[in-house]
């Protein structure tokens, strides 16, 4: 890193008159950003110039406008915002500034999967445990709770699909372990449980007992969207989970799933966007705090109450 | 050379079954008359079959097929049948001379005798037995539990450092993507499909351990291998050689630098051959990332398939609401079996314009059969591979 460092600095000051740096933040997921990335290369291939990787983010310093123009509305497209395009030589000190800070970042680090594993095996409970309280329609007041693992914050949705996995695992054995139990945040009495199941079975332990089957209060276990995928042993574990006492949602990590997945039977619980999605299933929970307006609907639980 | 003539009149005859079916509908939507002989040569002992007997009944047909404007149908399994206008006389008449070929098998069970429009439904039926369509043959596959323990995460590790200097050529499968209709007389080839053979990838690089015991490792040496094949194919040389290609990819791969390279290697004409298949678990596991695909897909001009789809799958995610520009249906013979509710919500899912509908494994004309009814008229699958030098 240290080399290619004084080496923008260098091709930054020797940028000709009417060229154009473009500056993609390394945010979101992974595989937009490097699509973003190969966009740029292209441009810096057709037009001229060079693509710089720092630590916040990739830099292009385009010799020629129109190929930098045209990746960053492509990325704009893409991704559903513009990077930020500097003309040069006049953006330079700009540039220089956003440049120098993307360097001081701190590149995400990269997991193997026995790495991570290793990680969630040895991660205390009291650092990804965690409780999310949740109203109801125009409610303001608790009526449903959420034990789940809050996320690692890892770039690669696949890799965090497996720690939310390997985590979730472990607080289910621990709700089942007495010697355990102490770590996870305390449940409120009253309130309707919502609880995360891994995407594979449900692990070691007794059963998990749930409410009388009509009880329309009873607790409900969400289970990850990418369980549909399995379709028998997918409807053998609702089937089970229903006969315990459980109402069953799906988790789907991103609301456009709403639009795209017909299973109206189950309560769906995803990430709530500013608008509402064309697909409103009859029950939803929705995630996130402040929960936008859309939410405070009827049939839907969702979260941004005080604790 | 023998497999490949097989798999043709195969073909042929699957065309002559279908021609036949739809010979039947018309007669009950326009009340014409037809009478049909059925000339069960299957039933035949097998030592009675051979080529100087099947002249033998072509030419006791002959005084049938001649005068009259009587046509004959071959169909799979290697009956005939012989349709003529009423009255039929000659129809008669060629009866009686092709049970005086064949007097082991009793007349009304060798050369059975329906009157169309009245007895259509009898012809469909034993049109679609030919077919295989009448469920007879559908089973449901005996999954083997392996008793080899799942490699350990360190194994897999150590298993894809061998795949980055494995030759991966003998582990490349390619398969044609057809399009077959039942008027055309050939298919005509769409797109190639290629990948990496995963069972002998991982028998040679983790022997003694099934990899399919854990899901999450399995994924993970596949999109290695995904990630290899793509890095070889990512050459000027080989991206401009790959013409019409289709790559069935995990979600992943395709924002891995080894695609991102090939996207751009292609140019515009290379990318508008391309066809990549990413399976429908992959975006139930990461809709906003096949969200994504969809836009780059767009962008780029490739075309984005919605991969291994079956019937359960698809009315999960009917073609209505996704839009896909490609989906690829898994053809399974318990398909056949499917009851009329299912039937019909399964063909409510597909895509109202069929030529977005690839049918893979089409391994058996019941297959091709199926698809046809349906109005899909591209596959992928044995039935067609047969052909290929």
């Amino acid at each position: 890193m240290k080399a290619a460092n004084s080496e923008w600095r260098l091709a930054l000051a020797g940028m000709p008159p009417d060229s154009i740096a473009v500056f993609q933040p390394a945010v979101g997921p992974l595989g937009g950003r490097r699509i973003a990335r190969a966009f740029l290369e292209e441009a810096a291939v057709l037009g001229g110039g060079r693509v710089v990787a720092l630590a916040g983010g990739d830099l292009l310093l385009g010799r020629t406008v129109a190929p930098g123009q045209r990746a960053v509305q492509a990325i704009a497209t893409l991704l559903g915002h513009s990077p930020r395009a500097w003309p040069l030589p006049l953006g330079q000190a700009a540039v220089e500034g956003v440049a120098s800070a993307a360097e001081q970042g701190t590149a995400s680090p990269g997991w193997s999967m026995a790495a991570l594993e290793a990680h969630c095996a040895t991660l205390p409970m009291q650092r990804f445990s965690r409780l999310t309280l949740f109203a109801d329609g125009s409610g303001e007041r608790a009526v449903a709770q959420r034990l789940s693992a809050a996320p690692l914050g890892i770039d690669d949705v696949q890799l965090e699909a497996a720690a939310q996995e390997w985590l979730c695992r472990r607080l289910l054995s621990a709700l089942t372990n007495p010697a355990e139990r102490a770590g996870l945040p305390a449940l409120r009495p009253g309130l309707r449980l919502i609880l995360d199941l891994p995407l594979h079975g449900l692990g070691q332990g007794a059963p998990l007992r749930g409410a009388a089957a009509d009880d329309a209060n009873g607790p409900i276990a969400l289970l990850p969207l990418a369980a549909l995928g399995e379709t028998r042993a997918f409807e053998q574990r609702v089937a089970s989970l229903r006969q315990a006492g459980w109402a069953v949602g799906l988790l789907a990590p991103d609301a456009v799933a709403l639009d795209w997945v017909v299973a109206p039977e189950f309560i769906w619980a995803a990430p709530a966007g500013p608008v509402a999605p064309a697909h409103l299933p009859p029950r939803m929970i929705a995630l996130g705090a402040p929960a936008p307006a859309w939410c405070r609907g009827a049939g839907i639980l969702h979260e941004g109450i005080g604790a | 050379m023998n497999a490949a003539a097989e798999a043709w009149d195969g073909t042929a005859a699957l065309r002559d079954a279908m021609a036949l079916a739809s010979l039947a509908r018309d007669c009950v939507t326009s009340g014409v008359e037809r009478r049909v002989l059925h000339v069960r040569l299957s039933l035949v002992p097998a030592r009675l079959r051979e080529a100087r007997h099947q002249r033998l009944v072509r030419e006791a047909l002959a005084p049938l097929l001649r005068p009259t404007r009587a046509r004959l149908y071959e169909l799979p399994g290697g009956d005939l049948v012989a349709l003529s206008p009423p009255p039929g006389e000659h129809l008669d008449e060629t009866r009686r001379a092709l049970s005086r070929l064949l007097p082991e098998i009793p007349i009304e069970t060798l050369l059975p005798v329906l009157r169309l429009p009245a007895e259509a439904a009898r012809l469909l039926t034993l049109v679609e037995a030919s077919l295989g369509l009448d469920a007879s043959m559908a089973e449901a596959p005996v999954a083997v539990a392996s008793t080899l323990p799942p490699p350990t995460a360190g194994e897999v590790d150590a298993a894809l450092r061998a795949l980055n200097t494995a030759n991966l050529a003998s582990y490349l499968r390619r398969q044609g993507i057809w399009r077959l209709t039942s008027g055309t007389a050939s298919p005509q080839p769409l797109w190639t499909e290629l990948r990496p053979h995963l069972p002998d990838l991982a028998a040679a690089l983790l022997p003694g351990r099934d990899l399919s015991a854990n899901p999450a490792l399995a994924r993970h040496f596949r999109q290695a291998a995904e990630r290899r094949m793509l890095a070889e194919l990512a050459h000027p040389q080989e991206a401009r050689a790959m013409g019409e290609a289709c790559l069935p990819l995990s979600l992943a791969s395709v924002t891995e630098v080894e695609f991102l390279r090939l996207d751009g290697l292609l140019g515009p004409k290379g990318r508008g051959g391309l066809l990549v298949a990413v399976s429908a678990v992959d975006l139930l596991a990461d809709p906003g990332g096949y969200a994504l695909l969809r836009r780059f897909a767009l962008q780029r001009g490739w075309t984005l398939a919605l991969d291994e789809l079956d019937p359960s799958l698809l009315r999960l995610l009917p073609a209505a609401r996704l839009d896909p520009a490609m989906l690829r249906l898994r053809f399974r013979p318990d398909m056949l079996a499917a009851d009329a509710p299912s039937r019909t919500s399964l063909e409510a899912a597909l895509p109202e314009d069929r030529d977005r509908v690839i049918l893979t494994g089409a391994d058996t004309p019941a297959a091709i059969a199926w698809g046809w009814q349906r109005g899909i008229t591209r596959f992928m699958g044995r039935v067609l591979e047969a052909r290929q030098p």
